[in-house]
């Protein structure tokens, strides 16, 4: 048991660091606070997908389509929660009311929008922004861009459409068909889609409930401060052969692998009990749903491993505390960033997402997460079972290594 | 027999720093083992404590071998590092407890003798404070302590008094003093040759990785018994001055530091004047003339030529 009484030194050590403390502790859960509020707008939250925003709108085209977008779009049921549409009657009041700072957004169908488009021409709809409203811009942006995609895409088809009814006409007729029917149906279902609201494609989470932004970073920030535990724990190895505890230790009847075995518990422990303050705290102060609290200790105890199984592979390689503080300093920010606990993965591009799966912490956020929508068992296996093979590869080469030394 | 070192040999590499040092030391004890800087003898305290392996030969403490059952040989030691190898942000107390577990004890009897290793050290009324918040003295004392918690057949001190004022040394000596008293063997190595001369019967001289004298503090200055030193200290150095005095008759040994020369002569007082007559015809500024009577300073200085803070 003497591993234990050294890994119990070292969590002693650490507990009584004020500075680890404020670290590892106190800014994980400010920057959770802070985070989470800044970035909510940008997370599917439930109940509120969207800031609330007034939208000045100068329609200048009567036709079908100019009218589609406001009533249909804008005013869908999904979106008039969040977009209050204000009818103006001139380009030049759309542009006032968003300079008052009446709407957020100006928005101006042109004359002729929908002749246009029905004859294939390519008619912009206007949007006037207000520099410092820039979210709202973007999300007026994707609205109507989407629509103007979709009926753009419509009227392409309906071309290819007629010309192949044209070109299958006599044939048809001969057999009684009614081609101008069938025609009009055709198109009538294409302008459904193209004015439905719903159409597009939606992001949907792994399991049935979407995750917020106090969620996501409560959980990214658990991920990334645990992060600190590899270099902090090879720091404590590295420490105890500097300050020559580690040669006492070896005089004394306590073999290598006690000693390296307590050192690992130590982080391993010390991981643990961070990783258990850090969701409780989220949880009860800022009412944090992390989900199954089984699957989350579950996974939580798969990345300790990983974590403290690197603390060892680092301690083996690295020659000083020095360069322990640099790893600290420039590798665990790298890996905290590609492993999304900066930004959320899912907005990074395909090949960064897989460069990252190279990290524990990728591995160990987005089980997180994905146990925080809901997730089943089965769908954690593969993150837990990598979690857990990175920790035994490193605690395997850092005890080789350190033992022969 | 409570340690037998048997041919000792370790290289690093190209460079053989223990040439084969053999010396035995009896239970009750105690031990002066003293060198240079860069003598071996540092490397040789580290094969007694089981910290290097020896590429040949072996060491027996109390009858068991460091190579073939380390662990048990390891029970009997005591080892006070010459670094203060202590956690500075746990207590005097945590710290012992922490020294006594890894030593094997446990339960109420670490706790028991955290408490009597505190007392020994004179250190209870400090027993909850952090060993940061603690003198070098201090620290030296808990340094000591954490050695005795297993209450070891033979302690080995490696310069256990570096760096402290005069009143924690006073403290550290009467208590190896009192330890060595009551039964416990010792090692003790130092820079300082008087605690040396105070705590240590016999003693061993390691030079060049090699052992070039062991016997009781008599023996060793019986060496000299047929001569003395003088000593030289001139205004600034003269270089061929070495060669001529060495080549006055009777001149055992020269030995120069500097602007300091040490003489080892039969009948030193009788060449005095030559000395002196030497010295003044080579151009030498002569500051003082001393002829010491033998004591382990001139014998470890006649024996490697150079002073043991070297």
């Amino acid at each position: 048991m003497k591993w234990w009484h050294i890994a119990r030194k070292d969590i002693r050590i650490r507990l009584r660091d004020r500075k680890g403390f404020l670290m590892m502790i106190v800014m994980p859960l400010v920057l959770t606070a802070i985070l989470g509020a800044a970035l909510s707008g940008v997370f599917n939250q439930e109940g509120n997908t969207m800031p609330e925003f007034e939208v000045a709108v100068y329609r200048g085209d009567d036709g079908a389509l100019g009218k589609a977008l406001v009533e249909d779009i804008l005013q869908s049921d999904d979106l008039k929660k969040s977009i209050t549409v204000k009818s103006v009657d001139s380009e030049l009041a759309v542009q006032q009311s968003v300079q008052d700072g009446e709407a957020a957004v100006g928005l101006v169908i042109p004359t002729g929008f929908t002749d246009g488009v029905n004859r294939g021409d390519a008619v912009q709809v206007e949007l006037i922004q207000d520099p410092g409203k820039q979210l709202v811009s973007l999300i007026m942006n994707s609205i109507v861009t989407s629509y103007t995609n979709r009926i753009s895409a419509v009227g392409v088809a309906s071309s290819a459409l007629v010309d192949d009814l044209k070109q299958a006409a006599p044939v048809l007729a001969g057999q009684g068909v009614d081609i101008g029917k069938i025609a009009q149906e055709v198109l009538d279902d294409l302008k459904r889609a193209a004015s439905s609201p719903g159409a597009g494609v939606v992001e949907k989470p792994v399991g049935e409930k979407e995750v917020t932004a106090q969620q996501y970073y409560s959980a990214a920030m658990a991920v990334m401060f645990l992060l600190f535990n590899a270099t902090i724990g090879a720091k404590s190895i590295l420490n105890e052969r500097a300050s020559e505890t580690l040669s006492r230790m070896l005089t004394t009847p306590t073999n290598k692998l006690n000693i390296l075995l307590g050192k690992f518990v130590g982080t391993l422990y010390f991981s643990l009990l961070q990783f258990a303050v850090l969701m409780l705290t989220t949880k009860y102060a800022f009412g944090v749903d992390w989900g199954d609290f089984g699957q989350a200790a579950t996974v939580a105890f798969g990345y300790a491993i990983a974590v403290s199984g690197l603390s060892m592979a680092l301690a083996a390689m690295l020659k000083s505390e020095q360069s322990a503080d640099l790893v600290s300093g420039i590798g665990v920010q790298i890996f905290a960033a590609l492993g999304g606990s900066m930004l959320p993965l899912s907005q990074f591009p395909e090949l960064l997402q897989k460069v990252a799966l190279i990290t524990p912490n990728a591995w160990a956020l987005t089980s997180l997460t994905g146990i925080m929508t809901g997730a089943e068992w089965q769908a954690l296996y593969l993150p837990i079972g990598v979690l857990l093979a990175i920790g035994a590869v490193a605690l395997s080469f850092g005890t080789w290594r350190l033992a022969a030394r | 027999m409570m340690l037998q070192v048997q041919e000792l040999k370790k290289r690093f590499g190209e460079r053989e720093v223990v040439r084969g040092i053999s010396f035995a030391v009896e239970k009750g004890e105690s031990f002066g083992l003293l060198g240079p800087n860069g003598a071996g003898k540092s490397t040789t305290i580290s094969m007694i404590c089981g910290l290097l392996t020896a590429d040949s030969g072996d060491v027996k403490v109390a009858g068991l071998s460091v190579k073939q059952d380390p662990v048990g040989a390891k029970r009997k030691i005591g080892v006070v590092p010459q670094d203060i190898a202590l956690y500075p942000t746990l207590s005097a107390r945590e710290n012992l407890l922490f020294w006594g577990r890894m030593y094997g004890l446990q339960g109420a009897n670490v706790k028991k003798r955290a408490d009597e290793v505190l007392e020994m050290v004179g250190l209870s009324d400090r027993a909850k404070d952090a060993i940061e918040s603690f003198s070098g003295g201090m620290k030296r004392r808990i340094n000591i302590g954490a050695a005795l918690m297993h209450a070891p057949e033979l302690l080995i001190m490696d310069e256990p008094t570096v760096g402290i004022d005069p009143q924690s040394r006073n403290h550290i000596l009467e208590t190896v003093k009192e330890l060595n008293r009551s039964g416990m063997t010792v090692i003790y190595t130092s820079h300082y040759m008087e605690e040396v001369e105070y705590l240590c019967e016999r003693l061993a001289i390691i030079d060049h990785g090699q052992l070039i004298a062991i016997g009781s503090k008599q023996e060793l200055k019986n060496r000299l018994t047929n001569g003395a030193m003088i000593k030289l200290v001139l205004e600034a150095e003269v270089p061929t001055l070495g060669d001529q005095l060495r080549a006055l008759q009777g001149v055992q040994q020269v030995a120069i530091e500097g602007d300091e020369i040490s003489i080892f002569a039969q009948g030193a007082r009788q060449l005095l004047g030559d000395v002196v007559t030497t010295a003044t015809a080579a151009g030498a500024q002569i500051v003082s003339v001393d002829v010491l009577e033998p004591n382990l300073e001139t014998v470890f200085l006649h024996l490697t030529g150079r002073t043991l803070r070297d």
